[in-house]
């Protein structure tokens, strides 16, 4: 059976889930260049120092360079921060002068206890010392990269699976089929595991760029190219052999 | 391929699969749409008439749209607006800069503190204050337009960077606010912003904007509003309708109903006759046009059907006492002027405000 062949209610069916799949693949690549450049609208590309920030620098020196560096007055105040940390993140005349100077000014309005600013975050104080080491650690904690992982791991797969079993019911030649249900699975898992990587080594932060690329291709080229088999005839030379169906 | 199109499924299919294409098109399309952030001023060889009213000149200046969606803290009386998009233009000629500004206001809010004869016969201010002290209720509608001189960051962060906090103490730079205002305006050392602070009552009906500033007056006892400050004037300014009992008001307006009747203007000034009935309001303020560096920008507001137009004109350059310090110099037509511009609908100082800054530049 090939998905060809399915009735037009089922093609029409398959055709809806494909299309969301790769709005959801749109969506999610518009997310991360919005994540990883300076801007905050727009189809951007992600900055791979950005990148290299979120998995290896501390939470709170890639939300700086990051998602909140439209909040940072200049680019040396992350410097000072980052240096800060680098040396112990003590909480000495240091911190008191410098670094609690430019939360106050960057952060502090928002991320009080008592915040009542539009964007406040009150859960996520950084008014004393102890609000603010906590996000100090280089790198994802084993708590976080836990958390992330295992959601990211179980909601890709939910999709990940239901678009390999199409593609594998397309009548494109085997080795199509088997190149791209493989290339998804092998980058996800690259992906992921790359996230702690970076942690020890930054370098893998180019891992998350490729196999992430890679990934978000896979899952397009498949519904794309299912979405041609359902309601197209292709060119018999990317197509299975008649034998096989 | 076309005997193929023509089969029912196939016709369907194609719509499927284009539908989908231009779904993910329009999104593409739409996420790519380059950010708006700059506000053209063109050169103009027309007399613009601050009245209030958009004339033909400005249809050849292009619109910059500012959406203010944030409120610095949730004042328990606020009834005002949450979110408030803001249409700017600009123009220029040889001396001065213009700007027309133009925000959907459905309330027109020109009851500032005004006096109200009771039943029994005595007058009482009418003033209804928020938690932090400052009124949402018996205000005025203003306009605030905050331009970089050389405050640290206002290029990124524009009005932000002058803005501080109470924090979780209740404190601002170690000064208990408790009970007072939920942030404070200053910049650091040596560093100025200059402030266009159009007010409905207080100065509208004299075609004035108070031209104010910001500095680096951290502490209270130095200056009870911290870094916010009136620019250098030699006269004029707003005092209060108030007789030396404090029991009612001072002076009234010539001409009751008259159109600028929520301030006594110098021309209608007239001492207080109590000849009212009870519910009869007497305005709670009285405005005299500030001459010398405060008083060098005018402007005309006027709302209609729930919509205020306001004009601006500034010289380019200005010379009045500390204008180097206290104003924005438009000296050089090939550089770009950070601004931010805020809105108070009939607010004391809960003003909806938009994160960043946008760049004024000349064509």
């Amino acid at each position: 059976m090939r998905i060809n062949s399915l009735e037009f209610s089922a093609k029409l069916g398959l055709s809806g889930f494909l299309i969301t799949v790769i709005l959801g693949a749109l969506s999610a690549v518009t997310l991360i260049g919005l994540l990883y450049s300076q801007h905050d609208r727009g189809f951007n590309i992600p900055e791979m120092e950005k990148v290299r920030s979120h998995y290896s620098d501390s939470l709170l020196i890639s939300a700086m360079k990051g998602s909140m560096y439209q909040y940072v007055a200049e680019d040396s105040d992350i410097d000072l921060i980052a240096q800060w940390i680098a040396e112990g993140a003590k909480n000495d005349a240091f911190f008191k002068e410098e670094v609690m100077y430019i939360l106050e000014e960057d952060c502090q309005k928002c991320h009080s206890r008592n915040s009542q600013m539009s964007k406040a975050i009150t859960s996520m104080p950084f008014s004393h010392y102890e609000d603010i080491v906590q996000y100090t650690e280089g790198g994802y904690s084993w708590t976080k990269m836990a958390k992330t992982a295992h959601i990211h791991l179980f909601g890709i797969a939910v999709f990940l699976v239901l678009v390999s079993m199409v593609m594998a019911y397309s009548s494109y030649a085997s080795w199509i089929k088997t190149l791209l249900i493989s290339a998804g699975w092998i980058a996800l898992w690259l992906d992921i595991a790359s996230w702690w990587l970076t942690k020890f080594f930054s370098g893998f932060a180019y891992v998350i760029s490729v196999a992430g690329s890679v990934e978000i291709g896979a899952v397009c080229a498949m519904s794309g190219l299912c979405l041609l088999n359902l309601w197209f005839r292709l060119p018999a030379i990317v197509l299975e052999p008649e034998s096989e169906h | 391929m076309q005997r193929f199109i023509k089969a029912r499924a196939g016709f369907v299919g194609s719509l499927v699969i284009l539908s989908g294409v231009a779904l993910s098109g329009i999104t593409l399309s739409g996420a790519v749409q380059a950010a708006n952030e700059t506000l053209t001023s063109v050169k103009t060889d027309t007399t613009i008439t601050l009245d209030g009213m958009a004339e033909s000149a400005w249809d050849n200046a292009p619109e910059l749209r500012v959406q203010l969606d944030n409120l610095p803290y949730k004042a328990n009386n606020y009834g005002g607006m949450t979110g408030v998009s803001v249409q700017l233009k600009s123009l220029y000629d040889e001396n001065f800069v213009y700007f027309l500004i133009q925000y959907d206001d459905p309330t027109k809010s020109l009851a500032r503190f005004p006096w109200e004869k009771q039943a029994d016969g005595s007058w009482k201010q009418l003033k209804d204050k928020d938690q932090t002290g400052h009124d949402n209720v018996y205000y005025e509608d203003k306009l605030a337009l905050l331009w970089n001189i050389n405050a640290r960051g206002f290029a990124k962060k524009g009005c932000d960077v002058a803005c501080h906090m109470q924090d979780d103490d209740g404190k601002i730079n170690g000064f208990d606010q408790t009970g007072k205002a939920p942030g404070r305006k200053y910049t650091r050392d040596g560093q100025t912003i200059d402030m266009w602070h159009w007010k409905s009552v207080r100065m509208n009906p004299l075609g004035l904007i108070d031209d104010q500033f910001i500095d680096s007056v951290n502490d209270p006892s130095v200056n009870k509003n911290w870094g916010r400050h009136g620019d250098s004037k030699t006269g004029g300014g707003y005092v209060d309708n108030v007789n030396a009992e404090k029991t009612g008001p001072a002076f009234m307006n010539r001409s009751q109903g008259n159109v600028d009747g929520f301030t006594i203007t110098p021309s209608q000034k007239t001492p207080f006759v109590d000849t009212f009935k009870p519910g009869d309001q007497v305005p709670g303020i009285m405005s005299e046009a500030f001459t010398g560096s405060r008083g060098d920008i005018w402007a005309k507001g006027e709302w209609q059907d729930g919509r205020w137009t306001i004009e601006i004109k500034r010289a380019l350059v200005t010379s009045g006492e500390n204008a180097g310090v206290q104003d924005v110099q438009f000296s050089d037509l090939s550089q770009a002027y950070s601004f931010g511009i805020s809105v108070f609908d009939n607010s004391q100082i809960d003003h909806l405000y938009h994160e960043g800054a946008y760049d004024l530049i000349f064509k």
